[in-house]
């Protein structure tokens, strides 16, 4: 089974590992849902790390975790990870070290999510 | 002829893996995948439909994944059988999840990531593989001593015969039932579901497999003169799987074209009721009738399996596919 095994940002043949694809459609199509979706979720976690909703991290950081996984998103997935844990052993020291990172992990991956979406020729990139 | 007749759940809160594994699921042969976001989404489809395999995460919003698998199991959904497959996933393996989940007999404990290969063959491999689950009350007990909420099972699920009774459950039933059960192990052929044989209709072929092999199991215990409560339990187990049989065929029906197929079929089953109910009736200590009975169902089931109600497809994995 195909799995992150390093820190890359954006691992695409994780991606059509997973899908058993590696047409430009598919990867954009696939990219382009991520994109969307995992946007939501930075968002809903990034309230629910100001609001100290340990819960709702660990249920958001878990969903977001899968979809990177899926993706090859690496760097977000090992982030999500130890965010995960750190709000399940609601431990703030911790978190606070996630949020901080969060930000930078995310730009860093959606820069990349730009570029790979361009390269595969997607029209709304 | 018959295509994508196999039905296939599956659950996922997470827009991009419910589309994945709904991409996966929708490529098999012949299997028709729905998908939910959601646990209530997912009980409606359930209730709703003839769900011959279920594929779904653990950590979900209320219903959950492990609630929706009691439910399933507990026979809550009306058009969804108790004893389908089931494959839970989850990025985390939580061990009291995990024991949860095999105390409900699921088929498969996967963890993410899943690969599209992985999962096929996963799908592949639990359609085609019978696991003998227990019955619908061992399960309901189950939720009630675990304080789950569930609501209770519908009281008519639309059968027009074999009113099953539930016997208490004890401790020496249990016994008794591990006994009858070592015994029938080495002799369930009784009636024989042949080797890749088809309706054309996975769900049917299930239930008829099912119903040989449970009236198989009543004939092992009575021929072989086991406890009389062995004998009971084995014959409501074959009440139970005549019951799905008949159930499962008036819903494909309604949906389905055939008619030449399903005028000779629900001339069948219209003759195996009667001995149905005299099995339900019956006094097991008056020998000689159940006997008259078992050669009626023996030979109304030679009958049955015979071309053109079933064909028998070159490979037998190919059973009930495209």
């Amino acid at each position: 089974m195909t799995s992150c095994t390093g820190p890359a940002v954006l691992d695409l043949h994780i991606l059509t590992g997973m899908y058993g694809d590696n047409s430009a459609v598919t990867i954009c199509q696939v990219l382009s849902s991520f994109r969307a979706e995992a946007n939501s979720y930075i968002d809903y976690l990034q309230q629910a790390l100001q609001t100290q909703d340990y819960p709702e991290v660990a249920r958001l950081s878990h969903s977001l975790k899968s979809m990177c996984g899926l993706v090859g998103a690496c760097q977000l997935m090992t982030l999500c990870q130890r965010t995960e844990l750190a709000a399940r052993q609601g431990d703030k020291v911790a978190l606070d070290d996630c949020q901080q990172e969060l930000a930078i992990v995310w730009r860093t991956l959606m820069l990349q999510l730009h570029h790979t979406l361009q390269e595969h020729g997607h029209a709304n990139v | 002829m018959l295509t994508r007749n196999i039905h296939v759940l599956v659950v996922d809160d997470v827009i991009l893996m419910c589309d994945f594994l709904y991409g996966v699921a929708n490529q098999v042969a012949g299997c028709r995948a729905f998908k939910a976001l959601d646990g209530k989404t997912a009980a409606e489809f359930l209730e709703n439909e003839t769900i011959d395999l279920l594929i779904t995460d653990i950590e979900m919003r209320a219903p959950s994944g492990l609630e929706l698998v009691q439910r399933v199991r507990s026979g809550m959904f009306s058009n969804t059988a108790h004893d389908i497959p089931i494959i839970m996933f989850s990025g985390n393996a939580y061990r009291d999840v995990i024991e949860q989940s095999i105390a409900f007999d699921i088929n498969d404990f996967l963890a993410k990531p899943i690969t599209s290969a992985v999962l096929t063959k996963k799908i592949q491999h639990h359609l085609q593989h019978h696991k003998a689950v227990k019955p619908v009350g061992h399960y309901a007990k189950l939720v009630a001593d675990s304080g789950s909420i569930i609501v209770d099972p519908p009281t008519d699920r639309g059968f027009s015969v074999a009113i099953v009774r539930e016997l208490p459950e004890n401790k020496k039933e249990n016994e008794d039932q591990a006994d009858a059960d070592s015994t029938v192990a080495d002799k369930k052929d009784f009636l024989v579901w042949p080797e890749g044989a088809t309706t054309g209709y996975f769900q049917l072929d299930r239930r008829m497999r099912n119903f040989a092999f449970n009236v198989s199991c009543f004939h092992n215990v009575f021929v072989g003169n086991c406890k009389p409560v062995a004998i009971e339990s084995e014959r409501k187990r074959a009440c139970e799987a005549a019951d799905y049989l008949f159930h499962i065929a008036k819903n494909i029906k309604n949906k389905e074209q055939r008619r030449d197929f399903w005028l000779l079929f629900q001339q069948r089953l219209e003759k195996l009721k009667p001995h149905i109910l005299e099995l339900n009736n019956i006094n097991i200590k008056h020998h000689s009738q159940v006997l008259i009975l078992l050669k009626r169902l023996s030979y109304w089931w030679m009958q049955t399996c015979n071309r053109p109600i079933i064909q028998i497809t070159e490979n037998e994995g190919e059973a009930g596919n495209d």
